[in-house]
């Protein structure tokens, strides 16, 4: 993919039939505008050549942060870092998880996950029976700010159903889906719960599975695998965004 | 500028640690902020200006580190390199956010001082990097001075090309295409130099 720069023309060698080198260069050098970091961002994971050209710079501009005399930081700052990440604390074992694909490489995208916990004054949901509305037990947001797209997962009190809610429109390559699995200290390697829409929404059937109950130490994960979803039973795509599950308030 | 200084891990034992993160292993995360966070901290340091924005900027690269360790491959480059360019992103998101708090020191003669030291080796403990430094270290040295100086400048003060054109004094698109030029000229010399 390459972007078309105004001084292309000029910048551009004869011979030359491709300037995406050069926008990997810009990208890691930091002076690309912010459309067109966006619009490498929402390709370098999707095109090889690209991901290998920003490596490429990244590599080769990187020795140049080498010229600088080391500094040590302050003390705190790696107590800071222990403090945020819970080093030390019991935590669910999430290291295949850890793969924030499309944020490698990617400043602009900054996640935000929140936590809402509807307690008995949340209207709920009407049952057609006219039995008393369930009161949401659980939910997840799930929001890239950078793009302002996300997803809002709740589910009631009986934990049988999911509903998930695309905030926004997720631009998903061609013949991919998303796909939400739940992980728990249990099942680390995770269930998938199903595919999820880029827009739209859809509710999703919850397993009925003593290791993969809702609670404060589950996470759920969207992951991006080839149309129809992963043929495996575990993800088999990059791993785009994580969240926690709430607490069960109910 | 002081002389090259000691790096602080083979590159092996870097993605040795990188491994043991991804696996959640803390000591060598632990192992790996030591031996590296003063690199990092260095080149934030020089881009924010700002030592409490420099320790924001370092505690985000490494909690990024931490979370995606696993997708470090050796396609991704040398490790430590990997690394900065973590840091490095942050910070420049840091300062596309915050651009107007953030001051900007004349420093014209950067690029000149950190070039002029090319002849200064210190006591690197590895020569694959030694030589890699070396390389680009030249071939920006063979770019005409625009072209150098508005890399050097954008890669050590995160200047976006509108800064770079107030900076340099020049019109904006005289400015881009000396970034672009010398990124293709660049691209070209290092590739020649067998640097890919």
């Amino acid at each position: 993919m390459t972007i078309h720069n105004q001084n292309d023309d000029e910048a551009q060698g004869p011979g030359e039939t491709t300037n995406q080198g050069v926008d990997a260069g810009e990208y890691v050098l930091g002076t690309l505008d912010g459309r067109q970091r966006r619009l490498l961002d929402s390709q370098i994971h999707f095109d090889p050549d690209l991901l290998r050209d920003v490596a490429f710079w990244e590599e080769h501009l990187g020795r140049l942060a080498l010229r600088l005399p080391p500094e040590t930081p302050p003390p705190a700052a790696w107590t800071g870092i222990k403090n945020r990440l819970g080093l030390g604390q019991y935590r669910p074992k999430l290291a295949i998880w850890r793969g924030f694909a499309l944020a490698a490489s990617c400043a602009a995208l900054v996640f935000a996950s929140m936590l809402y916990m509807y307690v008995g004054t949340s209207p709920g949901t009407a049952t057609e029976s006219g039995d008393q509305p369930r009161r949401t037990a659980y939910a997840s947001l799930i929001r890239d700010e950078t793009y302002g797209v996300g997803w809002l997962i709740t589910a009631g009190q009986d934990k049988r159903q999911l509903k998930v809610m695309a905030l926004g429109h997720y631009q998903l390559p061609g013949s991919k889906s998303l796909e939400l699995w739940l992980i728990t200290p249990e099942r680390v390697s995770g269930q998938s719960l199903g595919l999820i829409p880029a827009r739209g929404e859809v509710t999703l059937p919850l397993p009925d599975n003593e290791d993969l109950v809702l609670s404060d130490r589950a996470t759920f994960a969207i992951s991006i695998e080839p149309e129809g979803g992963s043929p495996v039973g575990s993800p088999t795509g990059q791993t785009i965004f994580i969240a926690p599950v709430s607490a069960d308030v109910g | 500028m002081k002389p090259r200084t000691r790096l602080a891990a083979q590159p092996e034992q870097l993605v040795e640690w990188l491994a043991g993160i991804a696996r959640g292993n803390e000591r060598d995360f632990q192992q790996l902020y030591r031996a590296t966070a003063p690199h990092l901290y260095a080149l934030l340091l020089r881009i924010l200006k700002s030592e409490e924005r420099a320790e924001d900027a370092l505690q985000d690269a490494y909690v990024k580190i931490w979370q995606k360790a696993e997708t470090y491959s050796a396609e991704r480059g040398a490790p430590l390199t990997w690394l900065l360019s973590v840091a490095r992103y942050r910070a420049l998101d840091m300062l596309r956010r915050n651009r107007p708090e953030v001051a900007l020191p004349e420093e014209p003669d950067l690029a000149d001082v950190v070039l002029a030291d090319t002849t200064s080796a210190g006591p690197y403990e590895d020569n694959m990097t030694l030589q890699a430094m070396d390389a680009i270290e030249a071939c920006l040295a063979d770019l005409p001075e625009e072209q150098r100086q508005a890399l050097l400048m954008a890669y050590y003060e995160g200047l976006t090309h509108a800064e770079l054109a107030k900076r340099m004094d020049a019109p904006l698109g005289t400015v881009k295409s000396w970034v672009r030029r010398g990124l293709l000229k660049l691209r070209e010399s290092l590739t020649e130099r067998g640097q890919r």
